[in-house]
């Protein structure tokens, strides 16, 4: 909302500067968000008059003028305008100037002769005609204001307002209005105010020629209407047009400009429409037909269907309720007689109107914010009373009204005590009154009664809000709760925080990812090979079709990752995320949020077995060794031959593995990337932290190492599970340190060797003892063709 | 003997004298002490003398044998060290040559400030508390006071699963679910992602954090929300940081403020970091609305309390002078490892 500060200035006296003002109504709770000052934004622009025109040397189109400037010497400017002639007063940009739009002027050179400036036409003083109808529109503006020479510029065309625009928050429509404002400022700054004049429509009670008529179930509450005779429609005063400028709003011709003012002051939109054009001399608001159509005032053409509510006579519809006009029915210089409108329309109705044809107006932005009815008759009071002023119509009907609201008169009781406990500080009840006063609330026996046009106030919290804004926020004394809360945490969060140390300590940087794929994202990383359609949680309104589902698999944001990282040529990079997985119940529909971490790496040994290593090394921490791995054929996005899943009964707590050559070829990556991911929902409740400890032995140990020969395709862990199970309870640590096949190794085969180391808790092993533990191993290796090496 | 023993111990004493290393000391060593060494040998003719003169060539045997071990013993202590120091120098190394070393990984610095935030909050009294980040509209809207026709329903503003199902777009529906499942007192935060249907610009992002915090009690007061604020801003920002609170509206609370605090770019005197003004908006605060405590059955006349909210990506933006939002999720390796 922009606030011309010289047209508050007209009912409330602020008595301080524009900036304190704004800092201060910012600290009530209007929010200022810019300030500008209208004779900062032409700068060393003076009124100059013209003593001499003389042809330039080398131009025809172009001629010399001399100026006198009101300095000690005259000063010469070339121009290319045809309408200066010697004598005109003409506004001078001197050199180092600013016109509008923030454009600098210097001293230079035109075709060859010195030029000191520039002459200025009205749209470089960022004026209108309608402030000055004497000017031409591409020309130099003669002045014909009275003024001296050497004048600046601002003082002559006006610009000595202070604009000033709030941010109005959707709980306080009625600052949308200058009054509205005014009345924030009185209790801001502990000033009155004095209400613009309006004119009493007591004395009209001839029935107005125009019959309106609300249809049932028309999403409207009131509707007033004035009927106006004989009006002369000619350009509005300059201050009127002046006030309407800073406001934003363009001039049109007096009596819109009259409805527009009065908006403005109050809130409440208003229509005019031309009388002579309303058919069969009535008017019903109703909803329109399907496909009806009207020419808008903005020369477009809008096509209606029954969800939209409009105004209309027998034949044609006359407006848009509460959006924009129609042209039909628009006031013309022609115009003589005029129907005024003040009226009330359903906001949600307005809203979806307005936003369907993609009209917003001043009107319809009032409207959709769900306006009071306060100024409803106050608005066409103020009308009336200008049109009377400017003496530029008849008052002809009585105020005509049709009005299905219901009124609800909310009463407040004063409670001292709860506004000092509820906002801990000590106000006085004569000092909450004054607040409350200032703010146009009525105190009768300690009983509050809000103003009309505050729809907000419904309760002493309501109340509490008003007093703690204009007592000022940084009044309010600083103190810390006495509540008694003992902060604990949870154990899963002290979980995940254990799991993100895992993954540092190896190395891995965090990544934070979109958790948005899109369907190319499903089939470039092939994770619909494992992922069904149906379990993938769709967002309805995407921005995107690349960011239009949740993601199933947290692989995708980290190839996505891995693959950024390899285009901007980062060697060595490893990665891990800690995010969820969204994938909906088969059976319920439901979605079920998954807590994963994901490892992504590329680079010198950040292969397949770098991120084993992070997965074992999470379950070492989570104590979980009752889990099996074994590789899996089944994730296309994975290298076949390098993948594996790790289970805990029928539980897939994770899986490992290759990024698959094919998939990286999509995304451009051309290195090895190894990636893996575990379920931290499900190793969460399968950790099981240590709560007794096991004694250590305080026994000496041995060691055998033993080199076996076996099938080439033997996974290793089928004789670490043997060596576990046969040595027992005395193994302490198995060590795979060799892996050989070569020219001494038969082909087909390979050599693995392990260090074996043993201990006995409660004696020191013999040699016996560790001989028939081996010979046992030994043995049972034979079952799965595995010998030793001579 | 007695002559024999002494020059036993002279030859002995030049032997171990003149000797260059350990090696040549240990050589000396046998052929003294071994067993067949001279002093071995000689001791072996102890039997041919008289019961009077045993005792005496004994003791002085013992002697010379003290005397010759101690000599050794002192010259090969002298020549370990000796020698260790010539292993030592060989064993000479570049200690610039870089370090084996697996280096640590570094966390996102969103993690890093957030982690910090709730490390200040929990020291306050305040637990951790989430949810999902699918959420019943009820949650995210309704329960909330945010009317039906509230702009922030807009499907162009808030990301639907379906009618009744959004995407979270602020963390406040954690807020309602412990107001729901706990009772007071209640002092939790609620950190995590929300979603918005902002495209991606250099301050906007479609996903982004929040931490919100809840407070409810007896006697629970505006002055203990600026209280709780302003500690916890000193805490993070600094002790001289500064705080303004401006009224504001929010549908959930009631009285609202936005919160500034001076710029700690510049310490309030105006900078492009702050936009000239001095200050910097970072949280939205205020004392619950009664609606939302009746809607979760908490007694309005018997409990208040205040809730907060700040968006984490604005204040690391600020706090490192970051100034492209889409640097945090873009995740090159070169920007996390900044941290």
């Amino acid at each position: 909302m922009k606030l011309s500060t010289n047209w508050l200035k007209e009912y409330i006296s602020i008595g301080c500067s524009e900036k304190e003002f704004s800092d201060k109504m910012t600290m009530s709770g209007s929010k200022v968000e810019t300030i500008s000052n209208q004779s900062e934004i032409l700068k060393n622009i003076v009124v100059g008059k013209i003593i001499k025109i003389s042809k330039h040397e080398n131009a025809d189109s172009l001629v010399v003028c001399i100026l006198d400037v009101g300095a000690c010497e005259n000063i010469q400017i070339v121009t290319g305008a045809t309408n200066v002639f010697e004598g005109a007063l003409v506004p001078v940009a001197l050199h180092k100037s600013i016109i509008s739009g923030g454009k600098k002027i210097k001293r230079g050179n035109l075709r060859g002769v010195k030029s000191d400036g520039m002459l200025c036409s009205i749209q470089e003083l960022g004026c209108s005609l309608s402030q000055f109808p004497y000017a031409i529109e591409d020309g130099i503006f003669i002045i014909e204001e009275k003024c001296n020479i050497g004048d600046d510029i601002n003082a002559i065309i006006g610009n000595n307002d202070t604009v000033i625009e709030f941010e109005i928050t959707p709980n306080r429509v009625d600052c949308f209005s200058i009054i509205g404002l005014a009345i924030e400022a009185a209790a801001t700054l502990e000033k009155t105010i004095s209400f613009p004049p309006i004119l009493s429509l007591d004395k009209y009670t001839t029935l107005s020629p125009i019959s309106v008529k609300l249809e049932k179930n028309a999403p409207c509450k009131k509707y007033m209407t004035i009927y106006i005779k004989d009006v002369s429609i000619k350009p509005s005063p300059k201050w009127m047009i002046d006030y309407l400028l800073a406001s934003g709003i363009s001039p049109v011709n007096n009596i819109v400009d009259i409805t527009n003012f009065a908006m403005l002051e109050y809130g409440q939109p208003l229509h005019a429409f031309d009388a002579d054009k309303i058919s069969n001399n009535s008017i019903s608001i109703r909803m329109a037909n399907k496909d009806e159509k009207i020419l808008a005032l903005n020369s477009k053409e809008y096509t209606l269907n029954e969800k939209d509510l409009v105004i209309s006579d027998s034949e044609k519809i006359l407006a848009i309720a509460g959006v924009i006009g129609g042209i039909s029915s628009s006031i013309t210089s022609e115009t003589k007689n005029i129907l005024i409108e003040s009226a009330i329309f359903d906001a949600s109705n307005i809203r979806i109107t307005s936003q369907k044809i993609g009209v917003r107006t001043e009107s319809s932005l009032r409207f959709e914010k769900d306006i009071s009815s306060a100024y409803t008759k106050t608005a066409i009071q103020r009308v009336c009373k200008l049109i009377d002023d400017f003496k530029i119509g008849k008052i002809y009907s009585k105020l005509e009204s049709i009005d299905l609201e219901e009124k609800n008169i909310i009463q407040i009781p004063l409670d001292m005590s709860f506004i000092n406990s509820f906002l801990g500080i000590n106000i006085t009840e004569k000092q909450t009154i004054n607040i409350l006063e200032n703010l146009q609330l009525k105190i009768n026996n300690n009983i509050i009664t809000p103003p009309l046009f505050r729809i907000d106030i419904e309760d002493k919290f309501d109340i509490a809000e008003e007093i703690a804004r204009i007592f000022g926020y940084n009044n309010i004394p600083s103190t810390l709760p006495k509540t008694y809360q003992k902060a604990t945490k949870k154990p899963f969060e002290k979980f995940i925080s254990n799991i993100h140390n895992i993954a540092i300590s190896s190395g891995c940087s965090e990544t934070i990812s979109f958790p948005f794929i899109g369907e190319k994202d499903i089939q470039t990383t092939k994770v619909n090979s494992y992922i069904q359609a149906s379990s993938i949680v769709n967002i309805s309104n995407p921005m995107g079709e690349e960011t239009s589902m949740l993601t199933p698999c947290t692989f995708i944001p980290m190839i996505k990752n891995l693959a950024l990282n390899f285009k901007n040529q980062n060697k060595e990079v490893m990665l891990y995320e800690i995010s969820k997985e969204y994938k909906k119940d088969k059976e319920s529909s439901d979605t079920i949020e998954t807590y994963n971490i994901t490892i992504g790496s590329y680079g010198p040994d950040r292969d397949f077995f770098y991120v084993k290593g992070i997965v074992e090394n999470i379950l070492d921490f989570c104590n979980i060794n009752n889990y099996s791995i074994s590789p899996t054929s089944s994730i296309d996005t994975l290298h076949p031959y390098r993948c594996c899943e790790i289970y805990v009964g029928s539980d897939k707590i994770a899986t490992i593995g290759e990024i698959n050559p094919i998939v990286l070829d999509s995304y451009n990556v051309s290195t090895r990337c190894a990636i893996g991911k575990v379920n931290i929902d499900l190793i969460f409740s399968l950790n099981k932290q240590k709560e007794i400890y096991t004694p250590i032995s305080k026994f000496p140990s041995s060691y055998r190492d033993l080199s076996l020969i076996c099938d080439y395709n033997l996974p290793v862990i089928e004789i670490k599970n043997i060596i576990e199970d046969s040595i027992g309870e005395i193994l302490e640590n198995i060590e795979l340190f060799d892996i050989y096949q070569g020219d001494q190794i038969e082909c087909g085969k390979k050599s693995v060797s392990y260090n074996i180391q043993m201990r006995g808790n409660d004696k020191t092993l013999e040699d016996h003892d560790i001989d028939t533990a081996i010979d046992t191993l030994l043995t049972n290796l034979k079952q799965i063709d595995v010998r030793l090496r001579y | 003997m007695k002559e024999m023993l002494e020059n036993i111990q002279k030859q002995a004493i030049d032997d171990i004298e003149s000797s260059l290393n350990l090696k040549e000391l240990d050589i000396i060593k046998i052929s003294y002490l071994g067993k067949k060494g001279k002093l071995t040998s000689i001791l072996k003719d102890m039997k041919n003398l008289t019961k009077e003169e045993r005792p005496l060539i004994g003791k002085l045997a013992n002697i010379v044998r003290d005397c010759i071990e101690n000599k050794i013993k002192k010259y090969s202590e002298d020549f370990f060290k000796k020698e260790m120091i010539i292993k030592l120098e060989k064993e000479k190394i570049d200690i610039s040559i870089p370090a084996k070393r697996q280096k640590i990984g570094k966390r996102h610095p969103l993690s890093i400030v957030l982690k910090e935030i709730e490390e200040i909050f929990f020291g306050m009294g305040f637990s951790v508390e989430t949810g999902p980040d699918i959420e019943q509209s009820y949650y995210n809207f309704d329960a909330l006071n945010i009317g039906e026709n509230h702009p922030s329903r807009d499907p162009r503003d808030t990301f639907y699963i379906d009618s009744q199902t959004v995407l979270r777009s602020q963390t406040s529906p954690v807020q309602i679910r412990v107001m729901e499942n706990q009772s007071p007192p209640l002092k939790i935060i609620s950190p995590g992602k929300v979603f918005r249907a902002d495209s991606a610009d250099a301050t906007h992002s479609p996903v982004f954090h929040q931490i919100e915090g809840l407070v409810i009690d007896k006697g629970i007061s505006m002055a203990d929300l600026k209280g709780t604020l302003e500690t916890f801003i000193k805490i993070l920002f600094g002790e001289d940081t500064k705080t303004r609170f401006r009224p504001h509206h929010f549908p959930f609370t009631e009285p609202s403020a936005e919160i500034d605090i001076s710029c700690f770019s510049c310490n309030g005197n105006g900078c492009s970091l702050c936009k000239n003004e001095g200050y910097i908006e970072i949280l939205g605060a205020g004392m619950v609305h009664n609606k939302v405590l009746s809607r979760c059955n908490i007694d309005p006349n018997i409990y208040s309390g205040f809730a907060f909210g700040m968006g984490l990506e604005r204040i690391v933006m600020k706090k490192f002078k970051i100034n492209d939002i889409r640097l945090f999720f873009e995740n090159d390796s070169r920007f996390i490892n900044n941290f």
